[in-house]
């Protein structure tokens, strides 16, 4: 019975072989070569006569790896055929293109006879380069594509959860600035009715204005707090954020770690107010304040940043209650709001500094609320380019 | 005569190892599961066991295991188509004296068998 | 025609499959880094006309990917490895450390899962080869998708009398189940060698 085994290649099959577009190397079973085509000449400069006999897997040791070398025994004894993809194995003998890229491969071991009984290995390798970067092109498409709608959607929701917090602190700010009208009017009404003095005029003219004041800083806070529901949350420049901040409370006692540098978290608007807030506090109840520090580290994969003052520090019965609405000043967004807002996306903060020693804020992130970057593709730049 | 215990639920295997076995003068116990295996251990005292490890209810690895809790004091060859390092080393872990690949060889059994019982 | 199909015979394939598959598990343990836990395949025989009734309740009607070889030699056929098709998308991206889900296979993905499949065709075939002592040639793998009735009728044979070998093996990998099932399709008169064949090794 006739065996089996590979094809027989005769001399002009290699002539045929020696013109073939793809890469074909030759091996007997101790992996010395025997043939190398012009492809392979072309592909690597190596020249036939500077190949021949040599051993193929010490020439390239891309070759001499398990999931190669293991099988290429079973092509000699056994005769079946070894099918080597571009993915596990992209550069089985390792060449450049000519604009110095490396050539993308994937190849195939077949038996073959040269007349003879001895089975020799046939390694035929294409290139497909192009094919390769195209695939891996659309891949990463669809990865972005998928990445933005998740990034739309988590803004989407965020929005929602924004809107509803929304009317809770316009209902609060509503009422107060009623209260300070009732109050105005009544002081219009003594103005117009009962006054004769005019220092006693004068007094009461400048309280009208205070209270028309304070409503007007309520509108401003109510306008900001409009935004919360109008604008998706966004990735904000840390560093930004406190330059900003520090210039509307014309503090500068503020160092920052490196690590705040490419800083960026994904925040509901409003957080240059939310920093500018602690720079107040800092300033004004901290009492003895000289400096404030930002950091940012990691615990797992949640990003924490603190913010920290050397001040009074907070009272261990005030840790909890700082945090409640109502306390503070109605003027301006209060740590309640901050609570709030930064609640929007997932964020949570908590005081844990030590009484006496000064306060310090641990601000929670969640990890895809952080990221290190300069600008992000479709980002709004958060400083001049 | 040396008594060896095969365990093993494929009797084209059983068949295999026992031939190679008999053939040169050992006397062969034939079991098709793990916990015959154990069983016959404990009433038989063999010489030697050779398990197979991937068995339907109980496994190679947990008659090794048996046999050190029941502080049975018979060397073990497996004998495997895992031929991956990580089975080799739990196995040897688990106090087997040797293991074998399949398909398994005349000269590869006896060489693996003699070694055991003459430690033993 | 009539052949008696016995237990012994049945033993004996299973246990030539299960070296096969050990000697694969071996490389795609190169492959991955991680231990491969390996489960005792079943095995069913069956004549290919009956094997619609088969699909359903082994391999389902959902769409399958199947890598095949075919092979020539005392007796011959086709060889494939059958996967649904999550599964197989799940293995090429744990053994190519992708995480990016998708939901069908682009042609880098085709041929991680070729050489895979030609992994584990060569070795059950490779194991076949030695413990009987038969020599065949080969054909490069090559890749179908869609439900087994039609990559049957379209690729595996066209002869009635074919008898096909199913063997159903599940492997653990990194703790993900990935279920496979070889299908050993052997032409007329190839299932009456392989018994002879047998029964010459086995003496």
């Amino acid at each position: 019975m006739e065996n089996p085994g590979g094809p027989v290649i005769s001399t002009e099959c290699l002539a045929l072989l020696d013109m073939l577009p793809s890469g074909i190397v030759i091996i007997r079973n101790d992996f010395s070569i025997l043939f190398w085509n012009r492809c392979l000449e072309e592909w690597t400069g190596i020249k036939k006569g500077e190949i021949l006999e040599k051993n193929l897997l010490l020439e390239f040791p891309t070759l001499n790896q398990p999931t190669v070398a293991t099988r290429l025994p079973q092509v000699f004894a056994v005769e079946t055929p070894v099918y080597l993809s571009s993915k596990f194995h992209p550069h089985l003998i390792p060449a450049l293109l000519p604009d110095g890229i490396s050539r993308v491969q994937r190849g195939a071991v077949l038996p073959v006879r040269l007349g003879g009984d001895e089975v020799h290995a046939m390694l035929v390798i294409e290139d497909v380069t192009d094919l390769s970067h195209q695939i891996t092109g659309f891949q990463n498409m669809r990865d972005i594509a998928r990445r933005e709608l998740a990034e739309r959607k988590k803004a989407e929701e965020a929005l929602q959860i924004a809107n509803a917090k929304l009317s809770l602190f316009s209902v609060i700010t509503l009422q107060d600035i009623r209260n300070q009208l009732t109050a105005a009017r009544g002081y219009n009404y003594l103005l117009s009715h009962s006054l004769n003095d005019i220092t006693e005029i004068q007094s009461t003219a400048g309280k009208i204005d205070r209270q028309l004041s304070l409503i007007e800083k309520y509108i401003s806070l109510m306008l900001d707090f409009e935004q919360l529901g109008k604008e998706p949350p966004q990735w904000y420049s840390l560093r930004q954020v406190i330059k900003q901040a520090m210039v509307q409370v014309q503090f500068f006692q503020v160092t920052s770690g490196p690590e705040i540098e490419d800083l960026r978290i994904y925040c509901p608007p409003l957080l240059e107010h939310i920093f500018a807030n602690f720079l107040e506090n800092a300033k004004w109840h901290g009492k003895t304040t000289t400096q404030v520090r930002i950091s940012f580290g990691t615990r797992g994969d949640t990003g924490i940043l603190t913010v920290g003052d050397d001040g009074v520090g907070v009272p261990a019965q005030d840790k909890e209650r700082i945090f409640r609405e109502g306390l503070g000043t109605k003027t301006k967004l209060t740590l309640y709001h901050t609570r709030e807002v930064f609640a929007i996306t997932g964020i949570s903060i908590r005081e844990t500094g030590v009484t006496g020693k000064g306060a310090r804020f641990e601000i929670v992130i969640p990890r895809d609320g952080y990221r290190f970057m300069r600008v992000l593709p479709g980002e709004k730049p958060q400083e001049p380019e | 005569m040396a008594k060896v215990l095969i365990i093993e639920d494929s009797s084209f295997q059983r068949k295999i190892l026992s031939e190679i076995l008999t053939e040169s003068g050992f006397e062969v116990i034939l079991t098709e599961n793990g916990r015959e295996g154990i069983e016959r251990t404990e009433q038989l005292k063999p010489d030697l066991i050779i398990t197979d490890l991937l068995m339907p209810d109980v496994n190679g690895f947990q008659v090794l295991e048996a046999l050190r809790a029941k502080k049975l004091n018979v060397p073990a060859i497996i004998v495997t188509s895992d031929i991956q390092k990580t089975t080799a080393l739990r196995c040897r872990d688990l106090g087997a004296h040797a293991v074998l690949n399949k398909p398994v060889n005349k000269d590869q059994v006896l060489s693996a068998v003699r070694d055991a019982i003459r430690v033993q | 025609m009539c052949m008696i199909v016995d237990d012994e015979f049945r033993d004996a394939i299973t246990e030539i499959i299960n070296i096969g598959v050990g000697k694969a598990a071996g490389l795609l343990n190169e492959i991955t880094g991680s231990h491969i836990q390996l489960r005792v395949p079943e095995l069913r025989l069956v004549p290919i006309g009956e094997i619609a009734d088969v699909y359903k309740t082994v391999l389902g009607t959902d769409i399958l990917s199947t890598v095949m070889q075919e092979f020539q030699g005392n007796f011959s056929g086709v060889t494939a490895l059958v996967f649904p098709q999550d599964s197989a998308l799940s293995l090429v991206n744990l053994l190519s450390g992708d995480q990016s889900p998708a939901t069908d296979m682009d042609s880098v993905q085709v041929e991680t899962l070729k050489e895979v499949g030609n992994i584990i065709i060569n070795a059950v075939m490779g194991s076949i080869s030695n413990v009987l002592s038969e020599h065949f040639s080969f054909s490069l793998p090559v890749y179908y998708e869609g439900q087994l009735s039609s990559i049957a009728a379209n690729h595996l044979t066209s002869e009635e009398d074919a008898w096909v070998v199913i063997a159903r093996t599940q492997f653990l990998i990194e703790s993900m189940q990935i279920e496979g099932t070889i299908l050993l399709v052997l032409e007329v008169g190839s299932m009456e060698q392989l018994m002879k064949s047998l029964r010459k090794t086995n003496g």
